[in-house]
């Protein structure tokens, strides 16, 4: 599902990012990726979501190649992954019900079938009561089991949690399984 | 609950900025057309004096006049008999020095003449070589004594409308391309407000056409409206001073020489603005999904 065979990044300076790195997790697989500061975490979070090309190595994800995969294929690779953001990033201008139903919006799919899926989803993450409140106007804890459900909705093959619990307190963390 | 609007401020600043930058270019198109205007309406006093001998035959004079009539870029002439002309020059010198104006003798010299205008088709700038060339063929025919056109005032006055109208177009271009620069920063620091959205929407896998489309909607949205209301305000303006011209200021006799910008540049005004909006955004977001989230380092 995610492959890096002999990956190397560098960085004008040079700044030596990634060296040698091989990794393969497998469809299923659950894996947390930790480290110091300037361990490389980031560009590697880049690589996996096709916003930074490696400088030399192969890279694949969910069946694409990253290393010469098209531009105007990009958009349609990211499709097939979910992310949550540390600080979540919810549009604060769109109720919960529409930060959720983006996915589905993007990717074409008809309004009923999204009205469906997005109450399905947001009763999984207990929060299909609050399906017309804004972001700033729910809990943090609220604000991350949106950013889930916004990264699941369309069913990714790959999942990425960017410090997912990192804006929240030690209680709330606990609440959210992270 | 609505969600907080945090935007309302930007959006209205970006509002009056760009329609001020409009208003300047509508402005700047009123003075041109109206200057021009009035240019063509001092143009309207170039014209050639062609004097008769005194001894001419009414076959000579209407050879004279189908002669000057046939030519294409003639418009009016005008046949001043010497009863004419001396009671014109006795009017006008009476009050002067009364004694010229009862020399009978003196005044016997003033030759009839015809008085000719060229189209207004005919350029400002071309008036002096056709006035030349009219002049030096009008020279040769029998009968006439004498050909006038006010050599230096038409020469002066053509260089004064070149130089003017090159200004102006100097001008516009200037505020066009200020314009351009203004709105798009303006724009941009929208659409770096917004640069969350842009972030969410390029992750989850919009195509880059999807996530321009609405900021160039907005763009467009924005040139209209402001192109409309700059529009609106360059009309109260000119209202303003056209009262004033018929007014106040009515011994300048510009009043009815005033005129507001035609449906048609109105038109292609408002067309320029929608496009300069939508151009305006499209430099700010074409390089999207290289990508805002790439490129401002999402931190794992």
């Amino acid at each position: 599902m995610i492959e890096f065979s002999h990956v190397y990044k560098t960085y004008p300076g040079p700044v030596h990012a990634l060296k040698n790195v091989d990794l393969r997790i497998d469809k299923g697989e659950f894996v947390f990726l930790t480290g110091p500061s300037g361990a490389g975490k980031t560009t590697l979070f880049k690589m996996i979501s096709a916003y930074d090309v490696a400088t030399s190595g192969d890279v694949k994800v969910a069946g694409h190649d990253l290393l010469t995969i098209r531009d105007t294929q990009i958009p349609f690779f990211r499709r097939k992954i979910g992310v949550i953001f540390q600080d979540f990033k919810l549009l604060k201008d769109r109720t919960i019900f529409e930060n959720v139903a983006l996915p589905l919006q993007v990717r074409g799919d008809k309004t009923p079938a999204i009205q469906r899926r997005v109450y399905e989803v947001l009763e999984q993450v207990g929060l299909a009561h609050k399906h017309d409140q804004y972001p700033d106007f729910v809990s943090g804890g609220e604000q991350q089991r949106t950013a889930i459900a916004r990264a699941i909705i369309h069913q990714p093959g790959v999942l990425i949690a960017d410090e997912p619990t990192g804006n929240l307190d030690p209680r709330l963390s606990e609440e959210s399984g992270y | 609950m609505r969600p907080p609007q945090k935007n309302w401020a930007l959006k209205l600043s970006t509002l009056v900025v760009v329609t001020a930058c409009f208003v300047v270019m509508g402005a700047a198109l009123l003075i041109s057309q109206n200057f021009r205007n009035i240019l063509t309406l001092w143009g309207e006093d170039v014209q050639m004096t062609v004097y008769l001998a005194q001894d001419l035959s009414d076959s000579g004079r209407q050879d004279i006049q189908a002669r000057l009539k046939e030519n294409d870029e003639v418009g009016a002439v005008k046949f001043i008999s010497q009863e004419k002309a001396l009671g014109d020059f006795r009017s006008q010198m009476a009050s002067y020095a009364p004694d010229i104006s009862q020399d009978e003798e003196l005044l016997r010299l003033i030759p009839a003449s015809f008085q000719v205008q060229l189209k207004s088709s005919v350029a400002t700038a071309d008036q002096m070589p056709v006035l030349q060339k009219l002049s030096e063929q009008v020279k040769g025919l029998q009968g006439v004594e004498e050909v006038s056109y006010g050599q230096d005032w038409v020469e002066k006055y053509a260089a004064l409308v070149s130089a003017i109208e090159l200004t102006l177009q100097a001008l516009c271009l200037v505020i066009l391309l200020a314009s351009l620069f203004v709105m798009s920063n303006a724009i941009r620091a929208s659409v770096q407000a917004r640069k969350d959205e842009i972030v969410v929407l390029e992750m989850i896998g919009a195509t880059p056409s999807m996530i321009r489309k609405p900021f160039l909607m907005e763009g467009a949205l924005l040139g209209v409206s402001s192109s409309l209301i700059a529009m609106v305000l360059c009309f109260v303006v000119y209202v303003g001073i056209k009262n004033l011209l018929t007014t106040k200021l009515s011994f300048l006799q510009l009043g009815q020489h005033i005129e507001f910008l035609g449906p048609v540049v109105l038109v292609a005004f408002v067309c320029v603005g929608t496009a300069l909006g939508a151009f305006g955004s499209y430099l700010c977001v074409r390089r999207i999904n290289d990508g805002f989230a790439g490129s401002q380092g999402t931190t794992v």
